[in-house]
């Protein structure tokens, strides 16, 4: 089996191919425009040229390249415990005779050389010898990768929620939204009563938001808790990670009267990019016709009152505009737009998913392994007393030997120092 | 003292290219035309060097925190890695001098455009915050200035058979190119590893999802694969010379694409920092 898997999935064809397909694959989805577009072309259908990174070719694809990596970093980890503790390095163009062992070990001890190995007829020395395991360490932590990634995968049970400041928390077991579950998740819903108290937004100088921080009340088997969510600092409680969602703003609720019909509409406007420049939004109102909102924050008033602005439009004209800075009913062009309601919202992501830590820490590994591989490539020495007395050493480098001639040189001046004198 | 610091900082930014430009051009009076220039060449662009980090430095005053979210922010940091590296060999590394030749007209040209693109003041989103934020661009400016340095190499090696005998003798070896090239593409490649993984743990925390297939995210994974495809054809089929400096200015292309390209052509949760 491990011979089959040498000549066949591991052969260097085969590597590359597999990267290429990848790379091929990758290419595709950036090039064609991916779901929800539908495709007109059949082929493109056909073959899911518009769904890449859902095909499950992507997925053999992703597959075959984990085998590859799982039987290399095998196989390496082999290799390189080998390499660590094997009694003579490999056969070397770079040798020569030690007249003076004092002088080279000293030479070798103040270039870095650790000495490895020792018997009656051989002695092995490794310069940085942690680098070679910086291979296996590289493969080792790709390969914890990919488990982690399948464990997130099939654990996976994640969603989204909004919530209004003021409103009573949504009870525990809603079903979240944009749901996400893996094969042995249970279904993404509300960890427990959860409901938003209030949403605290800073600001730059300039005006621009700095931080946005969300408070909210968490309410598991009748035990109320305070929970306070920053963007980009998640929190962790009983299992469930809460993400607080960098999308927030204000959401109004409008009713609409065009005519007779009265119809009801809300608004999640985003928030403002800065205190200064507005947010925009279009709402298809359903009978043709565009209404366009804009929204500016009010810095006058803590937590921000803010000035609505709606155009109407009709069939690319513009049939009307308001602003509802001082009012909450008035015309539009020839709707009538009253506001009912506006509440400041906010995002909440929640995840119980498994395999995160492992998979972060994998990355560590990646790149302890990759510093190891590119910042201490090995050179080792190997000494061999043969018959006569005579003894020869070997040097060799793991990697850019070229690179090191010159301390190869220093050794063999420093070997053959008696001579000289 | 805000003002006068915003103030400082374009100006400081256009000495820094002129210096850059000035240690290209002496560089190449050296190699080309063998004056012997080379000790000036590399204290030019230390100076430069020294005077772009000022410039930096004082937006970053200013700004009240680390400049890293316009264009002209963005450009200016990867002409600093970029020039780094340059004078890094420069002093280090003399017999490699000559990858200045790239590294510098890189960093003169990325500093350039960041200036035409304007000093504007941008502040940082809420996202952008946290170490894992910081080493994911850290570790892209360190890569991009790495893949420069391997486009000289393998630029070089690609003229080397053309040049003039004395011009030869002076750009070096040409397997000390080629080696150079391996290894710098070798660094690259870690580093936009490392940018890539950080981005995820930054992303998980900012987004609340590590991968997503964004436009950005897929072609740095491309571009990723690419350099490893190059670098297994070195191990595993001994490639070296003229190819893989060809295979290599393909993979730079990628690398241009994904750093500077994408974010401007395709619709992704990018776009924000680099406008």
């Amino acid at each position: 089996m491990v011979g089959w898997l040498r000549i066949h999935l591991l052969h260097p064809k085969a590597i590359i191919a597999v990267m290429l397909f990848a790379g091929i694959a990758m290419m595709v989805g950036l090039v064609v425009p991916q779901s929800p577009v539908v495709s007109q072309n059949p082929a493109v259908e056909l073959l899911g040229l518009n769904r890449v990174f859902t095909m499950w070719w992507l997925e053999v694809i992703a597959a075959i390249a984990s085998l590859q990596l799982f039987a290399a970093t095998v196989i390496m980890i082999r290799r390189d415990f080998r390499r660590l503790t094997r009694e003579i390095g490999p056969a070397s163009a770079y040798r020569f005779s030690v007249a003076s062992p004092e002088d080279l070990s000293s030479a070798l001890s103040q270039l870095g050389y650790v000495r490895l190995r020792k018997s009656t007829k051989t002695t092995r020395f490794v310069c940085h010898p942690w680098g070679l395991v910086g291979p296996s360490l590289l493969h080792f932590g790709m390969c914890v990768t990919v488990v982690s990634v399948l464990l997130v995968a099939l654990t996976n049970s994640s969603g989204l929620m909004e919530f209004f400041e003021g409103e009573p928390p949504m009870p525990e077991g809603t079903p979240l939204e944009v749901p996400q579950q893996g094969l042995l998740a249970d279904p993404p819903v509300l960890p427990g009563d959860f409901g938003l108290r209030e949403l605290q937004i800073t600001y730059w100088e300039n005006g621009q938001p700095r931080t946005i921080i969300g408070d909210y009340s968490l309410t598991v088997d009748g035990r109320q808790t305070l929970v306070e969510l920053v963007v980009n600092e998640p929190r962790m409680i009983d299992g469930v990670r809460y993400f607080q969602e960098h999308r927030v703003g204000y959401a109004f609720a409008l009713t609409v009267t065009a005519g007779e019909e009265a119809t009801l509409h809300r608004l999640d406007m985003p928030l403002p990019p800065s205190q200064k420049e507005p947010s925009y939004l279009d709402t298809d109102l359903g009978n043709g016709d565009l209404l366009q909102a804009k929204v500016y924050h009010d810095p006058q008033v803590p937590g921000g009152s803010p000035e609505l602005v709606l155009r109407l439009k009709r069939a690319g004209q513009v049939i009307g505009q308001q602003s509802f800075a001082q009012t909450s009913h008035a015309m539009v062009g020839d709707i009538d737009v009253r506001i009912d309601a506006m509440r400041r919202f906010s995002t909440v992501s929640f995840d119980r998913s498994i395999g995160y830590e492992p998979m972060f820490f994998s990355f560590v590994v990646i790149f302890i392994g990759s510093l190891l591989v590119y910042l201490t490539p090995s050179r080792e020495i190997t000494l061999i007393k043969h018959e006569d007395g005579t003894v020869v050493a070997y040097w060799h480098a793991a990697r850019f030997a070229n690179l090191y001639i010159e301390e190869y040189n220093k050794l063999q001046t420093a070997a053959e120092a008696k001579e000289s004198v | 003292m805000t003002e006068l610091l915003l103030a400082a900082d374009p100006v400081l930014h256009l000495l820094a290219a002129v210096g850059y430009l000035l240690a290209f051009v002496f560089l190449l009076l050296q190699t080309r035309f063998g004056f012997k220039v080379g000790k000036v060449a590399m204290w030019v662009g230390v100076f430069a060097l020294a005077v772009h980090l000022a410039g930096m430095i004082a937006r970053w005053v200013a700004l009240d925190h680390v400049p890293v979210v316009t264009m002209y922010d963005n450009l200016s940091w990867y002409a600093l890695a970029t020039a780094a590296i340059g004078s890094y060999l420069m002093v280090y590394r003399p017999s490699l001098s000559q990858i200045g030749l790239a590294l510098y007209p890189a960093a003169f040209a990325t500093l350039v455009w960041g200036l035409y693109t304007g000093p504007r003041v941008e502040n940082l989103p809420p996202t952008f915050s946290g170490i894992w934020f910081i080493m994911h661009i850290a570790f892209y400016y360190v890569s991009f200035g790495a893949s420069v340095a391997a486009l000289g190499a393998s630029v070089l090696c690609l003229v080397w058979k053309r040049l003039k005998p004395d011009v030869m003798e002076r750009m070096g070896d040409l397997e000390q190119l080629d080696r150079f090239a391996y290894r710098y593409v070798g660094i690259t490649f870690a580093f936009w590893g490392f940018g890539m993984l950080t981005g995820a743990v930054w992303a998980f925390s900012a987004w609340g999802r590590y991968w997503a297939w964004d436009p950005i995210e897929t072609w740095s994974l491309v571009t990723w694969l690419i350099l490893g495809l190059y670098l297994h054809l070195r191990r595993f089929y001994a490639w070296k010379g003229a190819k893989t400096a060809w295979l290599y200015l393909l993979s730079f292309a990628f690398v241009l694409i994904s750093l500077f390209a994408s974010s401007l052509f395709f619709d992704t949760l990018h776009a924000v920092y680099f406008q």
